[in-house]
């Protein structure tokens, strides 16, 4: 069995296939768990690694990075919880849907999604990783500058009917985004004498203080006494054909952008679910479904997140630069057994960097099998009465807070944001927005400054290329779509 | 009694200084380690001195005395001064000790960033590893060599873009002491680590870039990157052939990470840690493991280990005075 130089025999050997298991089920709890997510689980696994082999130890982490991605949503879906900062999106449309529908299809949905975007990613790496991580480079700091501007416009497409709301939310991400010490001068910002505040906001703490904190309470103030699905038909898992083609359009497009944002180090997961989502419900043929239980706004985030973790692989291989910070501990295993990423180690390690591309497949597989698998448990969580539900979930994401950094102060600092965010959603305030511009206020405030240091302070740098004069005139033209779009709105509505 | 009372009033820490000074326990050492000692990490669980520390602890419990064990606590954050912090704030019993670089020990006091008033205030054990950071070029760069680049930055006053991984940090403040040495004015750009600095370089936006020797070894090995000069004390045997900013008359900054306690840690202790410290850094098989990590061992005793923070905190102080941000 050769395949592109390949011997596949040295993949499927039972070390590797039982490495990748424990790495599929250890990444789907971990990402499941909110707070805990896929950077703690693949640390986990990491010390475990040094004394395996190193393809078993690579793929083990590899199968526990994709899992987590997966994982994530499930908590996402069932709670409203995302239990990684790359599953956010999916809690729009997958919450309403597994309250008012199906937990079981929302589920099917994310894990059919999620596969298909590992596979992409997946197909990405092994075909095109030299070519793309080469042209990854061409996107320096004014690009990176001009696509966070552009991912604070989508924002514009998320948002809900009240535009001073949504943009109100918009600010305040932007303003969380500020907190900590600035990167270019090493000067304290809002961080009130707090240590725990000098790296800024614990994206954990704002997570589980925004999705679960507000939910939990919400849910205390709705009745403990019930449970979310009392009809257990709800809880079926199989989708039809039909269902499936009706989201092939989202998942293709979630796969496209996963993948693109992935190969870019330092965007990363979080910031590809919403771009993924705001691009499907424009291309939707039904966007007034979204934000109500609509499979396409699961299927896009869903795929977008396993194909950036492939896409995240691309600039770590081919040039040694982690995408992101799962893939940064991974190096740690690389590094453990000697081996250095980079340009050389295609020849260097040939077999290996085989190993990983068609192991990576394997492990999107395993994904989804071990998926179908647990699925049916899982979706049952809903069946628990909300008295039970709420203590569980709540001590869960405490100690997921305590995990990410080790630092009590998070927690009341979630607590804090929680009631904040019950209060703003009670009054309509747009939650999504203020994550969003959380994600990207430092990567479009650092390139914004760091291209005025390369320019010594000349504006130019960003038309000076050719990717960032594409990007000035994406930027434009969406604002005059969307200027244009509310004239006509407005005269439409002229009647009322 | 009265001893005990204000022991017990003042808390813990003051009861254990007490009870040595009052002779209570002659050797503190004695029956040491009774309990789990707690080193702690100012990296977060899978980072690179994590997986460092991790590597070395098995083997130092393996050289203390009473089947000794080691538990690792994980306090990234705010360079590495959260972590430093917890071990400034420890009971001084030889139950907790901590890992710590020079810029949480000897810049980020002069910023008036901490809690504590630099490396002596706490007890020194040993120095562990050393790091060596290079300025490296792009393969294609027209800077030949070192010499080349001060003179085009002779030159061309600010024109020079030279990538580093943070503010006032063990990259920063070598670059700006060798502006000021090198009386040349480069363009300093801040990045949020060195990966991000060597896509920066490797994608042409900056001229030069400070990484450290491990991560540019294949593209070294390939040609697509060029390390110029070693701005750190230490040479990697894999790049020996470059020059180091001693060898062309330069003062070389430090970059090295030891093992610190709390102050007032019983001697007896210390020594007994110092001594495991060193056993576990002679054993054939750490030292193997450690090499093939690219990571340089650099055993130092506390004396030692105190000097070097000594001359390198006078240096960073001065070019931090001169920086004109010296709190």
């Amino acid at each position: 069995m050769e395949t592109l130089g390949h011997d596949l025999i040295n993949l499927f050997t039972i070390t590797n296939m039982l490495c990748i298991l424990l790495g599929t089920l250890v990444g789907m709890v971990f990402g499941a768990l909110p707070g805990l997510g896929t950077v703690i689980a693949v640390a986990l696994l990491l010390p475990v690694t040094f004394t395996l082999p190193p393809l078993a130890g690579i793929l083990m982490l590899l199968a526990t990075y994709q899992a987590g991605e997966y994982g994530g949503s499930i908590s996402a879906i069932l709670l409203g919880v995302p239990g990684t900062p790359q599953a956010a999106a999916t809690v729009i449309d997958g919450h309403p849907m597994a309250m008012n529908d199906s937990p079981g299809k929302a589920l099917s949905y994310s894990l059919l999604s999620s596969s298909v975007g590992g596979i992409f990613g997946g197909l990405v790496l092994i075909f095109v990783s030299v070519p793309l991580a080469k042209f990854a480079l061409n996107f320096g700091s004014p690009e990176y500058f001009l696509l966070g501007v552009i991912g604070l416009l989508t924002v514009a497409l998320l948002s809900g009917r009240d535009k001073i709301k949504s943009m109100i939310s918009v600010v305040l991400g932007l303003m969380a985004g500020t907190v900590g010490v600035d990167a270019l001068t090493g000067v304290d910002r809002a961080t009130f004498g707090q240590p725990e505040l000098m790296d800024g906001i614990n994206l954990v703490a704002l997570l589980v203080g925004i999705f679960a904190i507000s939910e939990l309470l919400s849910m205390i103030s709705k009745g403990l006494n019930i449970s979310y699905v009392a009809d257990y038909d709800r809880l079926k898992t199989g989708l039809t054909i039909e269902e499936m083609k009706g989201v092939a359009k989202p998942t293709m497009i979630g796969s496209l952008i996963g993948a693109g944002t992935g190969i870019l180090p330092g965007i990363g997961g979080g910031a590809a679910c919403w771009f993924a989502y705001a691009v499907a419900s424009k291309f939707s043929k039904n966007p007034g479904a979204f934000g109500r239980g609509s499979a396409e706004g699961i299927t896009a985030p869903e795929s977008s997140n396993n194909a950036s973790a492939g896409g995240a692989l691309v600039p770590f291989l081919a040039l040694g630069i982690p995408g992101s910070a799962a893939v940064a501990i991974i190096m740690g295993a690389f590094v453990m057994h000697g081996i250095q990423p980079g340009p050389g180690v295609f020849a260097a390690e040939r077999d290996l960097v085989y190993g990983i591309f068609y192991g990576f497949i394997v492990t999107t597989v395993a994904m989804y099998l071990v998926g179908r698998l647990l699925t049916p448990m899982f979706a049952r969580v809903l069946v628990v009465p909300n008295s039970f539900l709420v203590a569980i979930v709540l001590v869960l994401c405490l100690i997921g807070i305590y995990a990410s950094k080790a630092a009590f102060f998070d927690l009341w600092l979630a607590l804090a944001i929680g009631v904040l965010f019950y209060i703003l959603k009670r009054l309509e305030y747009s939650v999504s927005s203020v994550i969003i511009a959380y994600v990207l206020a430092p990567i479009i405030e650092e390139n914004f400054r760091r291209s005025l240091n390369l320019s010594n302070g000349s504006y130019d740098i960003f038309v000076s290329g050719p990717y960032s004069i594409l990007l000035v005139m994406m930027i434009f033209g969406a604002l005059t779509a969307s200027i244009h779009g509310g004239i006509k709105r407005r005269q439409n509505l002229e009647p009322y | 009694m009265v001893k005990l009372l204000q022991g017990v009033k003042r808390g813990t820490a003051v009861l254990a200084s007490l009870a040595v000074l009052g002779g209570a326990s002659p050797l503190a050492a004695e029956g040491y380690p009774e309990k789990p000692i707690t080193w702690i990490v100012p990296d977060g669980a899978g980072g690179g001195l994590d997986s460092i520390v991790r590597t070395i602890s098995p083997y130092v419990a393996r050289n203390l005395p009473n089947d000794a064990n080691i538990v690792l606590k994980n306090l990234p954050g705010a360079t590495q001064t959260i972590a430093v912090s917890a071990v400034h704030d420890a009971t001084p019993d030889g139950y907790t000790i901590g890992q710590a670089s020079v810029a949480p020990l000897t810049i980020m006091p002069h910023l008036g960033k901490t809690s504590y008033a630099g490396y002596e205030d706490f007890d020194l054990i040993a120095n562990v590893f050393d790091a060596a950071h290079y300025m490296v070029v792009s393969g294609d760069s027209q800077f030949e060599t070192f010499e080349d680049l001060l003179t085009y930055a002779k030159a061309h006053p600010g024109e020079v873009k030279v990538g580093i991984d943070g503010v006032f940090n063990a990259q920063h403040l070598p670059l700006l002491g060798l502006e000021q040495a090198a009386e040349i004015n480069l363009n300093e750009i801040t990045y949020q680590s060195s990966a991000e600095t060597k896509k920066a370089l490797l994608g042409g936006e900056i001229d030069a870039g400070i990484m450290p020797s491990h991560i540019i070894i294949s593209e070294y090995e390939s040609g697509s990157l060029r390390p110029v000069v070693d701005v750190m004390e230490v040479k990697p045997d894999y790049l020996a052939e470059i020059p180091s900013l001693a060898d062309l008359g330069f003062t070389p900054s430090q970059l090295f990470v030891g093992v610190i306690a709390p102050k007032g840690t019983p001697q007896d202790i210390r020594d007994t840690l110092t001594a495991a410290i060193d056993a576990a850094l002679r054993d054939p098989e750490l030292i193997e493991t450690l090499a093939t990590r690219k990571v340089l061992v650099n055993y130092n005793d506390p004396q030692e280990y105190a000097n070097r923070l000594e001359q390198l905190n006078s240096i960073n102080r001065q070019i931090l005075s001169d920086f004109g941000v010296l709190k």
